[in-house]
């Protein structure tokens, strides 16, 4: 990801996590936000099956994204796009806002559970 | 002596040398004495009616306690072994997903090896672990699947591959796990990716020289027998994937085979029937041409795929004998059915909790829906019992003709559900649903090891296994069950009442099937050790966590004092 590209991201991202900076007050972190409802599908289609279901998983042969820290963005790009160790690349597949999607999704589930609640 | 002469003398001699070395291994006669020859393990289910039944007793309850290794061998991976191993000629033939093993089964040592090399891309289409769960062998000649879809011969004695063909494109969603079946000299093989949007199949091919014969789509077309069960053109991502092997009966040359769920999960997303999902049929392996069938769960919404093992038993029913099949179904239901015409004998629950049906019409073979399950099928979320992991997955149970129960490591799971609608995208996940499965509570078990009655889905002894077992079971005429567990233990238990008797901790978790056979006049057990496969992935059970990784294979006999041996 060059520079520029990796900023919008950044941006995208706090308007994803902050909850508080998009026009009209609405925050799409929310449970329900379109953002979170895109996440939620491509996790369900790309990640699920072996992070589990609403990333609750065992650990034992599998990152457990619940661990995944939140501030890590490039880190979790990075893993997505081009793996990491057993974990298949993703980058042919997935485009940045996919992936930007999933990042989001992933605080936003970390943040629910945190909270005691699921989406 | 005239050149003519000597020509006429060398004729026949040159014909001799031109036919093809006699080949080694176990003819299609061998195979199917699998069930009753203890010193060669050459099928996968031990026997082509897939028993996993074996009438050795020199291991047994009264001396099972002193039962140890004889040897481990690593296998090279990390990933969930799931592998069962064959045996012939003194040499163990083992499976992973990414190599097979010729071993010395005296003494572990590896004599060859083949190597699989794949498109680190192609995992991300895996559903369910990264796992290959056995092999064929016939005329000299060892036959797998692969992750990627190929369908290969290997040659016995030296480990080279003899031919490779390639039956479908995992970029599509298509992945093998499975194994293939001998019947009649054909090589038959499934395949695995019904939930990615795909359309499942069988393949026959010739075992000498890898032409395919025949392709045996599981979900009908327009214009075919059950194409009007299916609306449009969703036969083309319908599912109905084949991935555990199939059975045969050689005296009425039948082939069975499970077929599995439709896609996607949301029901309401192609109505009709769907046939041949979620179908039990039986085939001619020469042709590939169905015979019967009988569908367990028209239009299923639940991912009870039917692809669970079709055991071979002899049964009286209505004070006759009836030669039957019995599966175990993912729905919480055991299937009798006749082995030479389909028609149902007995459906009984074999599970505590089963919320999805009310129970199944004897007359016309089909679930009557639980009010449960016709809200969920308006759109609410509801709890629903068995999960889709099934109330058993894909662990082979065994059968004992002496108890006539099964043996089998049963699941007490639920799961939430709530069907959706999501597009079809090529090569991913096509569920259509949200589902997940709940936390583990304790002195709450989500597995038992299980004595059925195949007539009557009684629980004859269960035995609590918590983590919840997924490997599969063997039945001795020692009085044992064998069967490991995910936390490592490979452990025997007695066949009257479930009492544990015997464990060893293998160092990783067990997801396999175990064998036994004599070598040397000797008993042993075999068992695949490999942590990994569905339930590791999708149970968030935080004591899956704490069990190591690696794969390995560890044989087991009677302690005999070192110099003695």
């Amino acid at each position: 990801m060059n520079r520029i590209s990796s900023f919008f991201a950044r941006l995208s991202l706090l308007l994803l996590t902050s909850g508080s900076l998009l026009a009209g007050g609405a925050n799409p972190s929310t449970p329900g936000s379109p953002a979170v409802a895109s996440g939620s599908q491509l996790y369900q289609q790309f990640c699920q099956r072996c992070h589990g279901t609403q990333m609750r998983n065992s650990g034992a042969s599998t990152f457990d994204l619940r661990q995944f820290p939140s501030d890590e963005y490039e880190r979790f790009v990075e893993s997505v796009s081009e793996g990491y160790e057993d974990m298949p690349a993703h980058g042919d597949i997935l485009n940045n806002s996919e992936i930007d999607a999933l990042f989001g999704y992933m605080v936003t589930i970390q943040q629910a559970q945190q909270q005691g609640s699921t989406l | 002596m005239s050149w003519k002469t000597l020509l006429l003398l060398l004729i026949p001699a040159l014909a001799v040398a031109a036919e093809p070395a006699p080949t080694s291994g176990p003819s299609s006669a061998q195979l199917s004495q699998d069930h009753i020859v203890t010193d060669t393990v050459t099928t996968y289910g031990m026997g082509l009616g897939a028993q996993r039944w074996s009438p050795l007793d020199a291991i047994n309850r009264d001396n099972v306690a002193n039962l140890v290794p004889a040897w481990t061998t690593a296998l090279e991976t990390d990933r969930g072994q799931e592998g069962q191993p064959l045996l012939y000629d003194g040499k163990l033939f083992v499976v992973t997903h990414e190599a097979t093993f010729a071993l010395d089964a005296r003494t572990g040592r590896k004599l060859w090896r083949n190597k699989l090399r794949y498109n680190k891309k192609m995992l991300r289409m895996v559903c369910c672990g990264f796992v290959s769960r056995g092999l064929v062998m016939a005329d000299g000649k060892l036959f797998r699947q692969t992750l990627d879809n190929h369908v290969m011969a290997i040659d016995m004695e030296t480990g080279e591959t003899l031919w490779k063909q390639l039956a479908s494109d995992w970029q599509e969603g298509y992945t093998m796990t499975g194994t293939p079946l001998m019947a009649n000299g054909v090589l038959i093989t499934g395949t695995a990716g019904g939930d990615m949007g795909t359309r499942g199949f069988l393949d026959g091919w010739n075992p000498e020289t890898g032409e395919k014969l025949w392709r045996f789509w599981t979900t009908a077309a327009p214009g075919e027998p059950g194409g009007d069960t299916w609306e449009g053109d969703t036969y083309l991502r319908g599912g109905g994937a084949t991935w555990l092997a199939g059975s045969y009966d050689p005296e009425l040359n039948l082939v069975y085979w499970g077929l599995g769920n439709p896609g996607p999960w949301n029901a309401n997303m192609r109505p009709g029937d769907n046939l041949y999902t979620d179908t039990i049929v039986a085939m001619r392996p020469e042709t590939g041409e169905m015979v019967w069938h009988y569908q367990v769960v028209p239009n299923d919404t639940y991912d009870y795929d039917s692809v669970n093992e079709l055991i071979h038993a002899t049964l009286e029913i209505d004070g006759k004998p009836r030669k039957v099949i019995i599966q175990a179904n993912r729905n919480g239901y055991v299937y009798v059915l006749d082995r030479a015409t389909g028609e149902l004998l007995r459906a009984s629950q074999y599970v505590d909790k089963l919320t999805w049906a009310d129970g199944i019409d004897m007359t016309t073979g089909r679930p009557i829906l639980s009010d449960s399950t016709r809200k969920n099928l308006t759109g609410e979320e509801v709890t629903v019992w068995p999960s889709n992991i099934g109330g058993k997955n894909w662990a082979p149970a065994s059968f004992s003709p002496k108890t006539k129960l099964l043996y089998l490591n049963g699941l007490e799971i639920s799961m939430q559900f709530k069907p959706v609608v999501m597009a079809w995208r090529k090569g991913v996940a096509y569920a259509s649903a949200e589902f997940s499965f709940p936390e583990p509570k304790p002195g709450v078990p989500m597995g038992y090891l299980r004595a059925v009655d195949p007539l009557t889905g009684e629980r004859v002894w269960q035995t609590p296994v918590d983590p919840p077992a997924n490997g599969g079971t063997l039945a001795t005429a020692g009085n044992l069950v064998f069967t490991g567990l995910q936390t490592g233990e490979l452990a025997a238990y007695d066949m009257d009442n479930g009492h544990l008797l015997w464990q060893h901790q293998t160092g990783s978790g067990i997801i396999a099937p175990p064998i036994t056979y004599t070598l040397d006049g000797e008993q042993y057990v075999a068992i695949q050790s490999g942590i990994g496969g569905l339930l590791a992935w999708f149970l968030p059970n935080p004591k899956f966590a704490e069990v190591a990784k690696g794969a390995s294979i560890t044989v087991f006999k009677l302690f005999k004092p070192w110099s003695a041996q």
